[in-house]
């Protein structure tokens, strides 16, 4: 018997004995191949929707690529890269029963895991519920149930210059019930978030790991209050929430989409893949027909929040839940003389016997005042900037406030800080031209993001500047050469006003390149050399004079990029609690300054800094005046100093005029400017 | 100073049990990720910390939010009163002192009051009683007696 008829004889034999225990089997396998062909020929990959559920992008070669980093969000081995045979998988996954492996009492079924997959995979095969594995998905729907979504919100939590991750602020996603009876803050909300350890975490490390993808992210769901309480009183963030015009399935979409991806972690970019850019991905599996992901090559979260407002009729209502700082900033700004000054007597020493012992005074809302105090010792407990026997005031001022009885208007505040969306963009160009000690000369700069001291302040913190991968380059008319200006991977300035409600340590760091000055070395020698030259070589005198003038003629000084890294600390001034706006502000910092070019002062020198800082802001026009004394002095090299003052008019928050002048050892420019901001 | 408490909360936090998988859904809840606590931030220290020390055999997941997703039940109110106290607390205190705000009033709501008004009022009336041992777990105790007992609550408040 040939081989081939063999195994034929032995596949007939075993199908005709155990062929009617596999019936079912194979009827599923053939509907299985049969729903596979379909997809195939319907090329339903291809839908964006299925590109969307994975997550896949385009590669610059065209292929498709998972965002998802973890393998548990793909039911095929080569899921990751291949979104045909992913469908295939799931086709097959959905439609196999399977039971858990002993000891995986978390195990779920595909079907339960990834029920949004399964829903859409059967509305367009139109597979009819019988031909799927009969599985219980009850963790699933108790779940579902649970949240029962109807609308959804973007929360966007402002800036925070005291934590590294959160110079940028940073957006999650509100999912609303719609039941009259759940109170908005016990409803949940969805945070997608790096997993840094906050303990061991400085500023630079999370910096650099941050842009290149060095923490995982993971999503995560909590109740809002939790939330609230942690920007909002702990860290003393305001929020804005933009509440989007979604369909109720719209939104159930995309909270079956948000269960699938509990199964998978993204690596966390920094700059791109990021909280917000997690957040577009939702909204666009909400909505298929919103693009929001197909822009610019940095998500910043604030720049986000405009994009959501620039798609027509998507967001339908803005509202601003301010934080504690700005609560109390809000009732100062509310009372009247006598008030105000009675709270600066308290807040001075804690003495509230100041206001519990008071004679009644009609011109002293005792209520409204108990409340901002007690606020106001509330924020400084968690600054940590409150006296151990102050806890114990604090609660006789409760008690106190417990027995009062007369009402305020507690409404009608304005907003402390602004709506990110009213904000420039965090993307700038730099175009600029100027005459120096050294010629004249034209510049280009870049900066990633996010804001400059110059910038206007609307939609950002006032008086603080993140430059994040900013650079600035310029071409010598003089030295004919190109020179690097400066350059930040990350340079963070915050002037907060130092008041009895907060001795805020404002703080200055820049981390990059900075140019200076120096006397040319070789200048000297080549002089000396010819005066000898003259002496002993009569005979070519005329051609050694006509060198020695070329040797005085050219420069004496060149301009060098160095190395940089400094710091400085300390308080700014500002008149905050008055109405109306903030005009002027003034700072004094010390520090240390870490300088190195290898060419001069060739080790690299740590030296004390003292610094200033004064800016006056009227709105289009600002005016920044900054002093940086560098004490080099103590290694021999001389000291440096870089004293500034710039003009800003703005035409537009995104397009400014700027006239700047700069003072440095040995060097003085004046530059014109112009920058384009998107 | 800072950096050590939030080292220890870490700690204790890691030592939890929520690690520890319950008879429920384990410790990966029944939702998404698999990993309770992720950020590593305070505010999750101090639910982590009250879930340990009070509420008994109850995993709370937190990558889930929704308790294990029990939406019903006696025990599960209860767990999500205490979680809301113990987060609120300060925030709570301060509320019941004035009569009136939106933690209190979400309190209300979890604690099945329907009129926040009275609910209150009563608060700001027993203000001292209730908040004379200084921890949420106590402060609940006595809410819990106020609204199952206090005559003007009765009326609207549903257990």
């Amino acid at each position: 018997m040939p081989a081939k008829s063999y195994s034929l004889f032995i596949i007939f034999f075993l199908y005709s004995t155990f062929g009617t225990f596999s019936s079912s089997y194979a009827t599923s396998t053939e509907k299985i191949i049969e729903y596979q062909k379909l997809a195939e020929t319907k090329k339903l990959w291809e839908d964006r929707y299925w590109i969307l559920l994975l997550h896949y992008t385009k590669t610059t070669f065209g292929n498709w690529v998972s965002e998802a980093d973890s393998s548990t969000f793909f039911l095929s081995g080569e899921g990751q890269k291949n979104p045909e045979e992913e469908l295939y998988s799931a086709i097959q996954a959905f439609m196999t029963p399977e039971s858990p492996p002993p000891g995986e009492e978390n195990w779920m079924h595909p079907a339960c895991k990834f029920p949004e997959r399964k829903r859409w995979i059967q509305e367009k095969l139109s597979i009819p519920d019988s031909d799927f594995a009969k599985v219980d998905c009850s963790r699933f729907e108790k779940w579902f149930a649970t949240l029962n979504p109807k609308g959804a919100k973007i929360i966007f939590a402002s800036y925070y210059m005291n934590a590294p991750a959160s110079i940028f602020g940073h957006t999650l996603l509100k999912l609303d019930s719609g039941d009259p009876n759940r109170k908005e803050i016990l409803e949940y909300s969805v945070n997608y978030a790096a997993n840094a350890d906050p303990a061991t975490t400085n500023a630079i490390v999370y910096s650099i790991l941050g842009l290149f993808g060095g923490y995982p992210g993971t999503f995560s769901l909590f109740p809002y209050y939790v939330k609230i309480s942690e920007y909002n009183d702990i860290e003393s963030r305001d929020l804005w929430e933009y509440e989007l015009d979604l369909k109720e399935e719209e939104v159930r979409r995309m909270t079956r989409h948000l269960w699938e991806l509990g199964a998978a972690s993204f690596d966390y970019y920094f700059l791109d893949e990021n909280c917000s850019y997690h957040l577009f991905s939702l909204i666009e599996v909400a909505r298929p027909s919103l693009h929001l992901r197909d822009k610019a090559p940095f998500v910043i979260p604030g720049d986000t929040v405009k994009k959501y407002i620039e798609q027509a009729g998507l967001v339908k209502d803005i509202k601003y839940r301010p934080s504690l700082h700005s609560k109390i900033i809000q009732k100062l700004r509310k009372m009247n003389e006598d008030e105000r000054e009675l709270y600066e007597n308290v807040m001075n020493n804690g003495n509230i016997s100041l206001l519990t012992n008071k004679e009644p005074d009609p011109k002293i809302r005792t209520s409204f005042l108990s409340d901002t105090i007690l606020d106001s010792f509330r924020y400084k407990k968690a600054e940590g900037d409150s006296p151990k026997e102050w806890d114990q005031t604090y609660k006789q001022l409760l008690l106190f406030r417990s027995k009062l009885t007369d009402h305020y208007e507690d409404s009608g505040y304005s907003p402390i800080t602004q709506s990110p969306h009213v904000g420039h963009g965090s993307s700038a160009l730099y175009n600029e031209v100027g005459t120096s000690s050294l010629g004249n000369f034209v510049g280009f700069g870049y900066r990633a993001a996010v804001h400059d001291l110059l910038n206007t302040d609307q939609g950002y913190i006032p008086n603080s500047s993140v430059d994040y991968f900013s650079l600035k380059a310029r071409y010598y008319q003089d030295s004919k050469k190109l020179h690097l200006e400066e350059f930040h991977i990350i340079r963070m300035l915050s002037l907060t006003p130092y008041n009895s409600l907060g001795r805020s340590i404002s703080y200055f760091v820049d981390s990059g390149a900075d140019s200076s000055v120096y006397k040319k070395k070789g200048n000297e020698e080549d002089r000396k050399l010819l005066e000898w030259q003259a002496l002993l070589r009569p005979e070519d005198l005329s051609y050694t004079l006509y060198r020695l003038d070329d040797v005085s003629k050219s420069e004496k000084y060149e301009r060098v990029t160095n190395a940089n890294l400094e710091t400085t600390f300390g308080y700014s001034f500002q008149d905050q609690f008055s109405e109306g706006p903030k005009r002027f502000l003034f700072s004094a910092q010390a520090g240390a300054k870490v300088r190195y070019n290898g060419k001069y002062d060739t080790n690299a020198v740590v030296a004390p800094q003292i610094a200033a800082y004064w800016i006056a802001n009227f709105d289009s026009f600002k005016a920044v005046l900054s002093l940086h004394y560098y004490t080099f002095s103590i290694y021999g090299v001389p000291d440096d100093y870089k004293a500034q003052l710039g003009f800003r008019y703005a035409i537009h928050a995104n397009h400014e005029l700027r006239l700047e002048a700069k003072a440095q050892r040995n060097y003085n420019e004046a530059s014109f400017s112009y920058v384009y901001q998107f | 100073m800072k950096r050590i408490l939030a080292v220890s909360l870490f700690l204790a936090l890691v030592a939890s049990p929520l690690y520890v998988a319950s008879a429920k859904h384990g410790a990966a809840g029944c939702g998404l990720g698999s990993i309770v606590i992720t950020e590593n931030k305070k505010v999750h220290q101090v639910i982590a910390a009250t879930v340990n020390g009070t509420v008994l055999n109850q995993s709370f997941g937190i990558s889930t939010g929704t308790l294990g997703c029990e939406t019903s039940g006696f025990t599960q109110k209860q767990a999500e009163q205490q979680i809301f106290v113990h987060m609120n607390f300060q925030s709570l205190e301060q509320e019941f002192a004035k009569g009136s705000g939106e933690k209190m009033e979400a309190f209300a709501s979890l604690m099945g009051c329907s009129d926040a008004g009275t609910f209150g009022k009563v608060g700001k009336e027993k203000f001292s009683a209730l908040f004379d041992q200084n921890t949420p777990d106590s402060f609940l105790e006595k809410m819990r007696f106020e609204v199952a007992n206090n005559s003007d609550l009765v009326g609207s408040c549903k257990i």
